[in-house]
């Protein structure tokens, strides 16, 4: 995959199994967020293919889950966390055209309650802390029920306890059969509490157990 | 009968005013997603860019024998040039990869600056044209007829229809069109649709609010609406509520005192509004700093 034609990511081999959580880790500049954005067709891909849940992108779309960097997102808008989780179920259910949208609500709260936002489901985005907003869009994911999941660092600027609420939901995806893939800094968590890690570096790829990728030497 | 009275039972000002409230309902609408999306300039470059089309129509028509004033001969020249103006902001932003705020001051300057020199161009040609054209740089209500009230109910009519229908698609493709991408949403399709309806939004309301001032339409009730409103819902339907209401508010006014101009007097209580909205929504935030 390459941007303005000069290659970001060479040589990528991947195949992430069903039902597990990936963390995605390296330095800065690596091509981590470029990784995932080629699994979604956002950026172009040189040379290769991609298949995502065993079949091309183009006709799984609906199940699939892509959270963008923050800040892609315009937190001054005016839409409440209700909202942003119905559009998930809008996703899954393809229902996009015309009014009645209750049980749409409906599931966009069990999926707020979920990651313990149900109290603030009608709160305006740009009224919550960076850890409750990451949680509404993951809450949006789960009511997306997706079978892959590609999250560019939910965890980014996230309190402690949103970051417990992102992490169990995860793992309940995960135990669920769901295919997880985070972009993640937080090396010891990765080695912690993900079953398998990518190390995207200059020139390859590693992929293994969370543990053996980041065996204690590698974190700082 | 008052003096009053009768003006508003005269047909004339009775279009005047609905073409109006109409067109700034339309407006409203219009605007949110673009104000929403950054994108508030994007009908000022269109606006200023109607002016090349408007000269070079007339230029056309004179050199072919008309009388260059032919409204539908403007108006298609309008619509042609508003259309470039659009599709050149598009443009500029993908192959300088600027900003919009930029690819909107390139655009709205050329085609302005292109517009200028077609009309001294169409002075030369024949000196009493240009008066004629001097009446869309800033409107003139007086010359709305019964035809533009019609293409104002059409225009609100075809934003109604499009809002009932997609909302959905057009909130996510607003809010976060990377996400309505991924899941395979027609998010290129939504935004041509309504960059459409901007355009002829800014053709119609050019005749009556003037090609330098017809953005406020676009602008101003949107960014009113999202003092009151947490809801992006809301904020389209209050938007159409606060254009259609300065609209005809202004339209009235300069109905009631014919020496004042109808677009400078519903801009005026489009900035009424507005100054009303932001108040409330000082106070508010200075209360809920307080609680």
């Amino acid at each position: 995959m390459a941007y303005d034609r000069r290659p970001v990511l060479r040589g990528v081999d991947l195949d992430l199994p069903a039902g597990s959580l990936v963390g995605i880790v390296g330095p800065n500049g690596a091509g981590k967020s470029t990784l995932l954005q080629a699994c979604v067709g956002l950026v172009p891909i040189a040379a290769g293919t991609v298949r995502v849940l065993g079949t091309s992108f183009d006709r799984v779309r609906a199940s699939v889950a892509y959270l963008p960097q923050r800040e892609r997102i315009d937190w001054d808008f005016p839409i409440r966390a209700l909202d942003v989780a119905a559009m998930g179920a809008c996703a899954r259910h393809g229902r996009w055209f015309g009014w009645g949208g209750r049980g749409l609500r409906e599931e966009a709260r069990t999926a707020l309650a979920a990651v313990g936002m149900a109290d603030l489901a009608d709160r305006p985005i740009g009224k919550l802390s960076g850890g409750q907003q990451q949680r509404v869009f993951v809450a949006r994911a789960l009511a997306q029920r997706a079978r892959l999941f590609l999250m560019d660092e939910p965890f980014a600027s996230v309190d402690a306890a949103s970051g417990q609420a992102i992490l169990a939901a995860l793992k309940s995806l995960r135990d669920a059969g769901a295919t997880v893939a985070v972009v993640h800094h937080d090396l010891a968590m990765v080695r912690d509490h993900f079953d398998l890690a990518v190390r995207v570096g200059e020139d390859a790829l590693r992929i293994g157990p969370a543990a053996d990728i980041l065996s204690s030497a590698h974190v700082p | 009968m008052s003096a009053d009275a009768a003006i508003l039972s005269d047909g004339h000002a009775r279009t005047v005013i609905a073409t109006l409230a109409l067109l700034g309902a339309a407006g409203g609408a219009i605007g949110t997603p673009l104000v929403l999306r950054r994108h508030a300039l994007l009908g000022d470059a269109v606006g200023h860019a109607t002016l090349p089309g408007l000269a070079g129509a007339s230029i056309v028509s004179i050199s072919l024998g008309g009388t260059g004033r032919e409204p539908a001969v403007l108006l298609g020249g309008a619509a042609i040039g508003a259309i470039g103006g659009a599709v050149m902001v598009g443009l500029v932003r993908r192959w300088a990869r600027t900003g919009a705020d930029a690819a909107t001051a390139i655009t709205l300057g050329t085609f302005f600056g292109l517009g200028v020199v077609l009309l001294s161009a169409l002075q030369q040609l024949d000196a009493g044209h240009r008066a004629g054209l001097d009446a869309y740089l800033l409107g003139s209500a007086a010359g709305l007829v019964r035809a533009d009230l019609w293409t104002a109910i059409a225009i609100a009519a075809a934003t109604s229809v499009l809002l009932a229908v997609a909302h959905r698609d057009i909130l996510a493709a607003t809010f976060d069109p990377t996400f309505a991408r991924v899941i395979g949403r027609p998010v290129r399709g939504i935004g041509i649709a309504w960059a459409v309806l901007a355009v002829t939004a800014v053709v119609a309301g050019m005749q009556a609010v003037g090609l330098v001032l017809v953005v406020s339409l676009l602008v101003i009730p949107p960014v009113a609406a999202r003092c009151w409103t947490d809801r992006f819902p809301v904020a389209v339907a209050v938007a159409a509520a606060v254009g259609a209401g300065a609209s005809a508010a202004g339209a009235a006014a300069s109905a009631f005192a014919p020496r004042l101009p109808t677009g400078a007097m519903v801009v005026l209580a489009l900035g009424a509004a507005f100054a009303v909205s932001a108040t409330h929504a000082a106070l508010r935030r200075s209360r809920g700093a307080r609680a």
